[in-house]
């Protein structure tokens, strides 16, 4: 039999429909103005240099007793956690009672070029927290992180264990050394200090273009000639718009924390093997003795699963949790599954462990 | 059933249905412009009004231009898919590998003239792109040289400008490693589309064989798109694509380091500030701050254990005992206590407090404590929020 069988006239009526489709979506397109994000309400309650600690209010005053403290990946912008109404972490833990604070790192330039991890972690990081709970009259807060910001989270709860609670890590990056993770694969014979002695801070299209070449074909191609198939719906090409400037919405990385995390967590491991120090001191996972609530998403070819898994066993921890989301890395905050599942889950799990 | 056998190009049949499909597009596109190109075209041509047009798609023109690089590509590539599917495997590997090397723009945008391979090279985005513009001005002359011309880099430099010389040395040697390392990267290239090309044609085997064939445009198109990924994951996760991949990225950052000592030389001759002395400034001011925040966290944690110890001796003289140890006796390390619990034990550790008495000895002793608890809130907030309500007690 043969492979391709297309009737000519099926092909027509597809090449018709799509230029339909583009007739309609050049009307949709003017009737589209820029979309906005970050639907929730918020305050400012901390702010030091360019990172922001914002704590977001909802329509009732919540019930938990303790905060959540989004710690975000330093890579890229962190309202994907309340991107738009019906697809929003916060406003889905807000509704459950939950009070929420995050941590906007801002956008780095030149004047950051020289910030390292122990300014992220043991400063800005220690700082947001002494702030959240000073603003919510507690003494330990719980840690949420998410990709990045998880494996900073684990840093931070080793060497700062009494003032955080609960740990709550998503998608997170554990052991970087799994064999499906193309993105430690590629880095592991950078000269990385030829490469930040030479650009300064990493300059954010060269992040974009670097997880855009994981999935080429499907990334810079049929990703679009699947948007066509919406272009007559305004609602969904929206979504899509909302989605595609988080994408390419890349804060430029400070040249000399990207060093230290490439070396040490892309190239030597050390979060998982041992070895790592930050500031001086050394960051031992074996000191974290507090509950561990571990989320990744199963089909994530940023962060594989079996990379985050990795934490199962690697803390001093004996009250640990793990839920696989049937999703991609970034599904885990914008799917209908992912606002079913996963604030709930979040929810209940803090709720047993006041 | 479309004759494949002359291609669709070559096919009556599909010349009629082409000359319909341009008499439907005219006319949508002539109720949104006035002007439309005129005479029979391929399908894919029928975007270019569309172009324009997109163009003034008001806020989201950029995502206009970006969407129709991508249909273009797709009404391109599913009519050579067609053609080559009858023409052989050969045809097949052929349009594979024009696609790795051909399809994609650096910059995510429209597709256009640059191949992934020639845009992966891009790894510096703006910067970089003047960068290879001036590579590639460079490579004619450097890729014509003999190898005895080649040789001459290696000779050792003497006189006045030796150091320019040898200089000048180590950048024409690092812009032939990068050309090297540039061809072998685009050989893994090729072969991820040679390989993706393999893995078509096995699936389209298997459909046939299972009986389920590929019966419309975007079966076609993402059938063949899940066979390129297949092949290019597989050379991406390689040993050899890791070793090409850092050779890569370090051959250009050795040559773009190099050359900017050039400017650098100009500008100081010019006495133009340079990136070298505005990074050195930036890392003693880092420095610098940190020291001082690490000053201001010692010397907060200094004075909280000095006021703490203070109110215990004012707490023993009160009860009548003994005053303990002399609050300098102590150190900051020894006293300090962690934040969290330092807070709940200034509260509990504090003496009574009575208002009046208070105001009594003001000027005294424990204005003496006041003032250091003052003096103690540029410590972290946690501090500040222990020191306020014993001010106010006060």
């Amino acid at each position: 039999m043969e492979p391709i069988k297309i009737d000519p006239a099926k092909a027509l009526d597809e090449a018709l429909n799509l230029q339909r489709k583009l007739a309609e979506g050049f009307r949709t397109l003017r009737e589209v103005e820029d979309v906005d994000f970050g639907v929730t309400d918020k305050e400012a309650v901390y702010r030091e240099d360019k990172l922001v600690v914002y704590r977001f209010k909802g329509d009732r005053k919540p019930t938990a007793k303790r905060p959540i403290l989004i710690v975000y990946a330093l890579v890229n912008r962190p309202y994907m956690v309340d991107l738009q109404d019906d697809r929003s972490l916060v406003r889905n833990l807000l509704a459950l009672g939950e009070d929420v604070y995050l941590i906007d790192w801002g956008y780095p330039d030149g004047a950051d070029r020289w910030l390292n991890l122990d300014d992220y972690i043991n400063g800005y990081i220690d700082r947001s927290v002494e702030a959240v709970a000073a603003h919510a009259g507690v003494d330990r807060v719980n840690l949420l992180g998410i990709c990045q910001g998880g494996a900073f989270s684990l840093c931070y709860a080793a060497l700062h264990p009494e003032k955080v609670r609960n740990l709550i890590t998503m998608v997170t990056p554990v052991d970087f050394h799994t064999p499906d993770n193309l993105l430690s694969h590629w880095t592991r014979q950078l000269d990385v200090d030829l490469f930040v002695d030479t650009l300064g801070n990493v300059p954010a299209d060269l992040m974009n273009w670097c997880y855009l070449t994981l999935k080429p074909m499907r990334l810079f191609q049929q990703k679009y000639v699947g948007l066509v198939d919406i272009l007559d719906d305004k609602a969904e090409l929206e979504n899509f718009l909302r989605m595609e400037k988080w994408i390419f919405d890349s804060p430029d990385q400070a040249g000399e924390a990207f060093r230290e995390f490439i070396r040490d967590f892309f190239q030597g491991n050390k979060l998982l093997r041992g070895g790592l120090t930050i500031g001086g001191r050394a960051v031992d996972l074996r000191m974290i003795d507090h509950p561990i609530l571990n989320i990744f998403a199963e089909q994530d070819h940023l962060v594989p699963p079996a990379a985050s898994r990795a934490l199962d066993g690697a803390t001093g921890s004996e009250d640990y949790t793990q839920l696989a989301f049937k999703g991609g890395h970034i599904g885990i905050y914008v799917s209908g599954r992912a606002q079913r599942e996963v604030p709930p889950t979040i929810h209940d799990w803090l709720a047993a462990r006041p | 059933m479309v004759d494949r056998s002359a291609g669709p190009a070559g096919s009556r049949e599909w010349e009629t249905l082409s000359r319909q499909y341009w008499d439907a597009v005219q006319q949508w596109q002539q109720a949104a412009a006035s002007a439309a190109p005129a005479g029979t075209q391929p399908w894919q041509q029928g975007l270019g009004l569309w172009s324009q047009l997109f163009g003034d798609a008001g806020a989201q023109g950029a995502l206009g231009e970006r969407l129709l690089g991508a249909v273009k590509a797709y009404l391109e590539q599913t009519q050579t898919l067609l053609a080559a599917g009858a023409a052989g495997p050969e045809a097949i590997a052929a349009q594979l590998g024009r696609f790795m090397h051909g399809g994609f723009d650096a910059t995510g945008g429209a597709l256009g003239q640059d191949g992934i391979a020639e845009a992966l090279r891009k790894l510096g985005a703006d910067g970089a792109r003047g960068f290879e513009q001036l590579a590639a001005g460079l490579a004619p002359v450097f890729g014509t040289l003999s190898a005895e011309a080649r040789a001459a880099f290696d000779r050792p430099a003497f006189g006045f400008l030796r150091e320019r010389q040898e200089h000048q040395q180590r950048v024409a040697q690092s812009l032939i490693d990068y050309q090297t390392q540039t061809r072998r990267y685009d050989a893994l290239m090729m072969r991820a589309g040679q390989l993706g090309a393999t893995r078509f044609q096995d699936k389209l085997a298997e459909r046939a064989a299972s009986e389920r064939p590929v019966e419309s445009l975007r079966a076609l198109y993402d059938l063949w798109v899940d066979a390129a990924e297949e092949g290019y994951a597989e050379v991406a996760a390689s040993m050899e694509f890791r070793e090409a991949y850092g050779a890569l990225v370090n051959a250009q950052m050795r040559l773009r380091s190099l050359l900017r000592e050039d400017v650098e030389r100009i500008s100081v001759d010019l006495g133009i500030p340079t990136r070298s002395e505005v990074d050195s400034i930036g890392r003693r001011l880092q420095e610098l701050r940190r020291e001082l925040r690490g000053g201001a966290d010692a010397g907060g944690r200094s004075l909280a254990a000095e006021v703490e110890a203070l109110r215990a001796e004012i707490a023993a003289l009160k009860a009548g005992g003994a005053a303990p140890a002399p609050a300098r006796a102590r150190t900051a390390k020894t006293e300090r206590p962690p934040p969290a619990p330092r807070a709940r034990a200034a509260k509990k550790t504090a003496a009574p407090k009575p208002r009046r008495p208070a105001k009594k000895a003001a000027g005294g002793f424990e204005a003496r404590v006041a003032q250091f608890a003052r003096t103690a809130q540029p410590a972290a907030p946690r501090a500040r929020k222990a020191a306020r309500p014993t001010d106010k007690k006060r």
